[in-house]
């Protein structure tokens, strides 16, 4: 690469060293120590560790893309935090400017580097606050998540960092727009800070990666036991499986601080178990049992999951309905309500508000287990999805969730998974909103308009006879035919209309349609009723004196129909009826009953989406105000 | 709500799915129906009868 470069001499050693243009700090390959370029671009030995184990896949001589500019990995800090590790590698661009990759357990962003004023800008646990409008940002619900100082601070290669004094001050702040910005003091005035952008690791295109899978080995603090680390560079928490010590790992100690205090654990996986997620490999480094500190005492389990490239996921598993969770990067967006969330633009409702204390670990995780004192977690929910905020100390981060389907995951289990209990917080059960139904149901409403439109607009309403039959003297019945009746369609339906003054009697009409070539016969029959009178006092009547009846699916050809009408004998004789007969109608009796039968399945969707719902936030404490008593039976 | 396609498990459509494809049935029904002269859900014991042998519609 055509990167500007300057050679300088050890102030140690006298060993050649090369900054690259726009760094800061170099570790000499001779004698080992971290060179400071100070101001007056002299070298300054300083007493900051040089890395000596690494699991990252980013390492010294990585290359890449972000955005088509290539760039090469030329330097790394670690710095080791109170909640966990950053890695900050200084990456040199072929344009001569630098930037960097922080890595967070494997959740990766590209930042760039701004130089800052320390009046440029008011810190608090609250909102960002600028007093100076020459502040690059431009990022929306910017909110202060975290201020660390750095236990640790290591590092390797040529690089850029802040005046290193005795440690760093780190203050993130959280976009809604997949950015943050992170602050970071060194020895004052020096003061820096970096916009990150979140990218995923594949977008990256990085090229001579650390493929190698470490099988670190530290010893139980207690008993002495060897516990296997893979993620050695971000491992904070152990559980030794002998003495069942719960162990902190950090700053490359090992110290106790709990123990196991339950042995019912309810795992159906095992440590090195293998889980595929997002067409990735995990392997499962660690279980854990958390149990709130309501009156339930409601426990959970946790799998921690490792991939060397794409980081961590955590499989937890409640009743056993099973969700993954992945540390979230941007800020979810509060600024409305407390109880109701956005996040790209989808809207989560408050569920859940509990704190709790992890009661079995086992294998390593990423963060402190045993850091649940002053925890506090908020479930928000839109199922099948769900993002949690965990506050501990006025620290907060972000998490997403994702329902995982019990029958899915079975196939990478051996062990039978436990029955599900209720319904899960965000198990894709009836996940639709009203509107979402309403509006799926006026789509398929409109379709059937649209589909009636299009097969009636051909339809003639042939009128084929109209006739009144009169009853010849003293005879009941009355036989007619017509010849040679055209019916012109491959298939079509004719109706015939039928009046007939009957009062308390009947008539009876048979229709008979017989096809002249093929002799095929097509038989209906009809009666018409109507009686009336009065019963204690109160006028009754029954039935009417017009009906019709259709003959469906009538083939084309020429046909001859026999009608005959036939009424009951008696003193309430009619003189005669009168047909209309209708060939090839419009029948709207199938547009209604489409139509209800589309409406009755949409309302089923909202019964039942209802009725779950219920299920599903009665687990919840805010079950009463999402869903008042005098509403639920 | 930009994604109507019922078979993309990121639709909104998805999980009502079987409430669209119900109503795909019924309007092809209805259409049928429509076309060839049936009039859904009658009872009124309609008989024909051909020469290659005995039938029912209803």
């Amino acid at each position: 690469m055509d990167t500007q470069e300057k050679t300088y001499q050890c102030s140690v050693c006298n060993n050649q060293l090369i900054f690259k243009k726009h760094t800061n700090y170099a570790n000499c390959t001779l004698c080992t120590n971290v060179l400071y370029k100070n101001n007056e671009d002299k070298l300054e030995a300083k007493l900051i560790k040089t890395i000596k184990t690494s699991s990252t896949p980013i390492q010294i001589g990585t290359t890449g893309q972000y955005n088509g500019d290539a760039f090469e990995v030329i330097g790394k800090i670690r710095i080791t935090l109170t909640y966990e590790t950053v890695t900050i590698f200084t990456i040199a661009y072929q344009q001569n400017n630098i930037g960097f990759i922080t890595d967070y357990a494997g959740v990766y962003g590209i930042a760039t580097l701004h130089e800052l004023n320390q009046e440029q800008i008011i810190v608090a646990n609250g909102p960002l606050e600028v007093n100076n409008s020459k502040f690059p940002l431009k990022l929306n619900n910017l909110l202060c998540t975290n201020i660390q100082y750095s236990e640790k601070i290591e590092v390797d290669g040529n690089f850029y960092a802040a005046n290193i004094f005795d440690s760093l001050k780190i203050i993130t702040f959280h976009s809604d727009s997949l950015s943050k910005v992170k602050i970071i003091q060194g020895a004052v005035p020096n003061t820096h800070f970096l916009i990150e952008n979140f990218v995923a690791i594949n977008d990256l295109l990085l090229q001579n990666i650390n493929n190698k899978i470490e099988n670190n080995v530290v010893p139980c603090a207690l008993c002495n036991t060897p516990i296997p680390i893979i993620d050695i560079e971000n491992t904070i928490s152990i559980g030794c499986n002998n003495c069942k010590s719960n162990l902190l790992y950090q700053n490359g100690r090992i110290k106790k601080f709990g123990a196991n205090e339950t042995t019912n654990k309810n795992i159906y996986f095992s440590i090195g178990d293998i889980l595929n997620f997002y067409e990735n490999n995990y392997v499962v480094t660690g279980i854990c049992i958390k149990q709130d500190f309501t009156i339930y005492k409601s426990k959970w389990r946790e799998y921690c999951l490792y991939n060397k490239e794409q980081g961590y996921l955590f499989l937890n598993e409640f009743d056993g309905h099973w969700i993954i969770v992945n540390r979230l990067y941007s800020n979810a967006n509060t600024a409305e309500d407390y109880e109701i969330i956005y996040l790209d633009g989808k809207k989560y409702e408050l569920y859940n508000n509990y704190s709790y204390k992890t009661i079995y670990v086992e294998g390593c995780f990423p963060y402190n287990v045993s850091l649940n004192k002053n925890l506090t977690c908020l479930e928000y929910i839109a199922p099948p999805l769900m993002v949690i905020k965990e506050e501990v100390d006025g620290t907060f981060n972000w998490f997403a969730a994702k329902h995982v389907s019990k029958k899915e995951l079975q196939k990478q289990c051996s062990n039978n998974l436990p029955y599900t209990i209720g319904i899960g917080a965000i198990q894709d059960k009836a996940q639709s909103t009203t509107n979402a139904i309403l509006l799926v149901a006026l789509f398929c409403l409109l379709f059937a308009v649209l589909v009636q439109f299009l097969t009636v607009s051909n339809k003639t309403n042939q009128v084929i006879h109209t006739e009144y039959y009169n009853f010849p003297d003293s005879t009941n019945t009355v036989l007619y035919t017509l010849n040679n009746v055209a019916l012109r369609k491959s298939s079509s339906n004719i109706d015939i209309e039928i009046e007939a003054a009957v009062n308390n009697s009947w008539f009876e009409l048979s229709a008979e349609l017989i096809n002249n070539n093929t002799g095929e016969k097509f038989n209906v029959e009809q009666g018409i009723e109507l009686y009336k009178g009065y019963e204690e006092g109160e006028y009754w009547s029954e039935g009417s004196n017009a009906e019709s009846v259709t003959l469906s699916k009538v083939p084309e050809g020429i046909y001859t129909l026999n009608i005959t009408g036939m009424q009951a004998p008696g003193v309430d004789r009619i003189k005669g009826f009168s047909i209309l007969i209708l060939y090839d109608t419009t029948i709207s009796r199938n547009f209604i009953i489409t139509f209800i039968s589309i409406l009755v399945l949409a309302g089923l969707a909202l019964l039942r989406n209802y009725y779950v719902n219920v299920r599903r936030w009665k687990n919840s404490p805010y079950f009463e105000s999402k869903y008042p008593t005098s509403t639920v039976d | 709500m930009k994604n109507f396609n019922i078979f993309n498990k990121n639709s909104f459509a998805y999980p009502l799915r079987w409430l669209v494809i119900c109503s795909f049935f019924l309007v092809s029904l209805m259409g049928f129906a429509n076309v060839i002269g049936w009039k859904l859900l009658t009872f009124n014991n309609q008989e024909s009868w051909s020469a290659s042998g005995p039938g029912s519609h209803k």
